[in-house]
């Protein structure tokens, strides 16, 4: 974990003055809310980065997202910035409970300078797209999914993360919105032939390519969109 | 006499740097702002824009006798910065830190509630803190908090006090009036989003909180360098011959014979 710097604007006092200039560093856990890719009503699959509330509702006015962070017994109802982004104080070790969209996330901050798993590693693989959404869960099974092994959930989801991104301008919406079907595409020969399309005539995202689980190319982008 | 002449403040000067770069003592320059003395209140935060008229230097006349040498003592106004720095609220004790100004590097311990403070050479803009216990590593600008009336100034408060993390550009965005509702809501004031008064006075009262011992932090040693601040910086030998542009405020004759 890199060090910031920070920066910061004090007062050079006069030798007489009585007060002081207070520096408080409080470690912020900043977590950044995004749109599900190619969400039904989402313009067009070039957006799929757009933020949660930078995304315009069919209105076109912005949605905030509200949540609540629990720690220290407080619960006020806060709302996303309109950056997508909101900062959770929390020192390494500590344990709070995220509310959004009426679901609780336990959010523990890990030991200065731990990270996730490489991402080279099926569990560090898993471990983001886990955080970014792509279920791996077996249904009716309490795990997560994240064990290191590389099953068909794994394969799906990897699918899946390639396939949302690869933003391509003047997508049928129809075929945007097949991309939202997850885990499908590998037994569809319909998504199948829509991410044809895509190689063919949208040119893809360079950087991604439905191509398995253990291209550099598919983990850079991983590292790129879990933030991590 | 001479009248005297108005400077706009910039962003990074102080009533200090200013007077210092006209060769004045601050209070002598502040006593002649009487209306900016009553909107800005404290003379260590001016707001870049803010005119400040220079009164014209006093003219002291000494008859000094020849064939004796005559030392003349330029008084100063010393400055210095002084915070207290914390990490989640709470005081970051007894650790060591190293502030690095003008490439000078001073090394010192923090005090039991998280004082730093050192003396400021005249015209230093911002140096480096680093607490390497605490893994902080901060860059200080002196003398650029704005007044706290000021968007900007409460914005630079909030940022220091660990809310704000947005620029500090005087914009009340969004992200500002999210900060400033958090700050509201964890110290029990109205929830508004707006910087009013009862948010000002907290603000005031947590970041330029009122320090009644200064004398709390150990002095920082010189790490390198013999030309730190070990000497008291109150007072600095002047040779005579070289300052004939310079106003002595104060002055002392020597009889070297």
């Amino acid at each position: 974990m890199a060090k910031t710097v920070l920066q910061r604007r004090i007062m050079r006092l006069l030798d007489e003055a009585t007060y002081v200039n207070t520096i408080n560093v409080t470690d912020q856990v900043a977590i950044e809310f995004v749109w599900y890719p190619g969400e039904s009503g989402t313009p067009a699959i070039d957006s799929l980065v757009d933020t949660l509330v930078a995304a315009p509702g069919t209105d076109g006015a912005e949605r905030k997202i509200e949540y609540t962070w629990a720690r220290t017994g407080k619960v006020p109802v806060k709302r996303t910035m309109t950056s997508g982004r909101i900062n959770i104080p929390l020192p390494p070790g500590a344990t709070g409970v995220l509310t959004v969209f009426g679901t609780g996330w336990q959010i523990t901050r890990a030991a200065v300078g731990a990270v996730l798993d490489p991402v080279a590693t099926v569990q560090g693989m898993q471990e983001r797209l886990n955080q970014l959404g792509y279920q791996l869960r077996v249904p009716g099974q309490k795990s997560n999914g994240v064990d290191g092994v590389a099953g068909r959930k794994t394969e799906n989801a990897v699918l899946a993360f390639q396939t949302d991104y690869r933003p391509i301008a003047g997508a049928p919406a129809a075929a945007a919105n097949r991309l939202s079907v997850r885990g499908e595409w590998a037994l569809n020969p319909a998504i199948a032939a829509n991410l044809n399309w895509y190689n063919q005539v949208g040119g893809g995202h360079p950087n991604v390519n439905p191509s398995g689980t253990d291209s550099a190319a598919l983990q850079a982008a991983l590292v790129a969109a879990a933030g991590a | 006499m001479p009248t005297g002449q108005t400077y706009i403040v910039q962003q990074g000067d102080c009533l200090s740097s200013i007077a210092d770069s006209f060769d004045m003592l601050p209070k002598t320059v502040w006593d002649a702002n009487s209306d900016l003395k009553q909107k800005r209140q404290n003379p260590n935060t001016l707001m870049p824009g803010d005119q400040l008229l220079i009164p014209a230097p006093r003219v002291k006349t000494f008859n000094g006798a020849t064939d004796k040498q005559h030392r003349f003592v330029l008084k100063t106004v010393p400055t210095k910065i002084r915070l207290v720095i914390e990490q989640h609220q709470q005081p970051i004790a007894g650790k060591s830190y190293e502030l690095t100004i003008d490439g000078k590097k001073l090394s010192g311990t923090t005090s039991d509630s998280g004082l730093i403070e050192v003396p400021l050479p005249a015209g230093a803009k911002s140096g480096v803190l680093e607490i390497p216990d605490a893994e902080i590593e901060c860059e200080l600008q002196f003398g650029c908090l704005d007044p706290l009336e000021e968007v900007s100034g409460a914005q630079a408060r909030l940022q220091n006090l660990g809310y704000y993390y947005g620029d500090v550009d005087g914009e009340p965005s969004d992200e500002w009036s999210e900060s400033l509702s958090l700050f509201q809501s964890d110290y029990g004031l109205d929830v508004s989003g707006e910087l009013d008064g009862p948010t000002q006075q907290k603000l005031l009262a947590q970041h330029d909180k009122e320090h009644s011992n200064p004398t709390d932090a150990a002095p920082p040693a010189a790490a390198a360098g013999p030309s730190t601040t070990d000497v008291p910086p109150d007072e600095s030998d002047v040779p005579s011959e070289e300052d004939d542009d310079a106003i002595f405020q104060a002055w002392e004759e020597s009889d070297d014979s």
